[in-house]
């Protein structure tokens, strides 16, 4: 069985989301026999955009697979249809067991404390209240922010935020877990620390997709990685190679 | 549409917590914190007290405790409503990051709303002991104008919070259809003998929050409840602004998380 099954998948947007349609526009547009027949016209030059499309991968259960690209390759928006967050308008997505999205600073209230929101946070993510306090010590300790717990977020520095949530992230173990761009925070002691943690959810047989755009990092972490560009798949491979490929796809680009 | 309706249940332990951060964070910084419960709709009664009691020299009787009773319903109606209006294009950064059904948001608004209902209740308990009304059995009557008006909230919270993420519109226009809808709903006036007996079913039927803040008055003042007639028709459109408001809310809600 796999864990995560993605088949022909695309995702539509529509470009005119960008402009606010007010009220006024809308009665004007419904009033006026002119700017219906615009829009009529609008509409077909209305563009659709598909920030991923055709995409078809799937992933074994205690793999961990890196998803490399450039800036607005579609990297964040395939995690995100893989949580559930978009309905794919074209194809599939299958998966196996319950999913974690580890993303910085996912639904943290500034006005709750610490502790607080270490409770919302897990209930965010699907826990109940007796499965966070099982892991409340761990969280706490990982984030070495013992002395803050009771303390309203907004007194919290960046890097001190970025840790709780690493580290609820980290200590609540999803079957899947879906790792964006989160090892850039902090400082480097507590980069290593995770880098170790998540090694060691490799290790216990996690299945692990890692989104990032340090080549180092996926090479450490994944055995295979996906090379994305323009929303399609361009590579998918041992995650060596794939790096090179896209170092390569750099290179050609900036020539 | 059953089963994503009884998806909500999955979500209990995230709605409660929700709530408990709505209800936390509300009070936070302010020097009387929760005591703003009380204080809100007693300052409002005065400001009414002053208005019709003194100024425009309207006598009702026992006033205070007739404002009360119809303020502290409608300001559930008030605050969830306004309030959802911001309640999924406020929460964009926990709608892009997990999935869940996104119907948690406007209701977990109306149940801190009403659970800041229950609690401001209490502040009634010395006006009517001070006023010497008599409790009568009908108080046990309560909560069933209370569900009807949660349906009928929530209903209308589900569909201000999805037409927001299109129209942003609704941010101005939702405070203002809410003023407009004070003024026609009996809360510093009655119904009996302010409404002309043959408008009286109009009334009744287009605006069924007369009705439930008549009905919920009446359990509290042991004043007679409304007629079975408009109770039927009130609470069938509350049922209907339910169904209606949640089946519209799903059906947009793919578009409305792109849209965000």
């Amino acid at each position: 069985m796999l864990a995560l099954e993605v088949r022909e998948m695309g995702i539509k947007f529509h470009l005119h989301h960008e402009v606010e349609q007010t009220l006024t526009e809308t009665v004007i547009d419904l009033l006026s026999w002119r700017a219906r027949k615009k829009k009529t016209k609008t509409a077909v030059t209305n563009e659709e955009f598909w920030p991923v499309r055709n995409i078809s991968f799937s992933v074994r259960p205690g793999e961990s697979v890196g998803v490399i690209g450039k800036n607005g390759a579609g990297k964040s928006t395939l995690l995100q249809v893989l949580t559930g967050i978009y309905k794919p308008d074209e194809g599939t997505v299958v998966r196996h067991g319950n999913i974690g999205l580890l993303q910085l600073g996912t639904g943290f209230h500034p006005e709750l404390t610490g502790r607080d929101n270490i409770y919302l946070n897990g209930a965010i993510l699907g826990l109940s209240r007796k499965e966070i306090d099982s892991v409340y010590r761990a969280i706490i300790d990982f984030s070495e922010l013992h002395d803050f717990i009771d303390t309203p977020l907004r007194n919290y520095s960046s890097g001190m935020v970025s840790r709780l949530g690493f580290s609820i992230a980290i200590n609540i173990r999803p079957d899947i877990l879906l790792i964006d761009e989160v090892l850039s925070v902090g400082d480097e002691g507590f980069q290593r620390k995770c880098s170790e943690k998540i090694e060691e959810l490799r290790g216990a047989g996690r299945t692990i997709v890692f989104v990032s755009h340090s080549m180092d990092q996926v090479v450490q972490l994944c055995e295979r990685a996906i090379c994305l560009d323009h929303g399609r798949i361009l590579f998918d491979g041992s995650s060596t190679e794939a790096s090179k490929y896209y170092l390569d796809l750099i290179e050609r680009e900036s020539v | 549409m059953i089963t994503s309706f009884l998806e909500i249940f999955r979500y209990k332990e995230l709605i409660k917590n929700l709530v408990g951060r709505d209800l936390k964070v509300r009070y936070k910084n302010s020097v009387l914190g929760f005591a703003w419960t009380w204080l809100d709709p007693l300052m409002t009664m005065f400001i009414f007290i002053i208005v019709f009691d003194f100024i425009l020299a309207i006598k009702t009787k026992n006033f205070p405790v007739f404002l009360l009773t119809g303020l502290i319903p409608w300001t559930l109606f008030n605050n969830s409503v306004i309030g959802s209006v911001n309640s999924i294009t406020g929460n964009e950064g926990l709608i892009k990051r997990v999935y869940y059904p996104r119907e948690i948001f406007p209701l977990t608004l109306v149940l801190a709303n009403t659970i800041n209902m229950l609690l401001s209740l209490l502040v009634l308990i010395p006006v009517i002991l001070a006023f010497r009304i008599p409790l009568t059995t009908k108080i046990f009557l309560l909560p069933i104008p209370a569900i009807f008006l949660f349906f009928f909230t929530f209903g209308l919270g589900l569909v201000f919070s999805c037409l927001n993420v299109f129209l942003r519109d609704m941010e101005y226009i939702g405070p203002f259809a809410i003023r407009l809808w004070f003024y026609l709903t009996p809360i510093f006036y009655a119904v009996e003998g302010r409404v002309p007996q043959r408008f009286l079913d109009i009334y009744m039927t287009l605006n069924p929050l007369a009705v439930i803040l008549t009905f919920f008055r009446a359990t509290l003042m042991g004043e007679p409840i409304p007629a079975l007639r408009h109770i039927v028709v009130a609470f069938s459109i509350c049922i209907l602004v339910q169904l209606a408001g949640y089946t519209f809310f799903k059906k947009n809600e793919d578009k409305m998380v792109k849209r965000i």
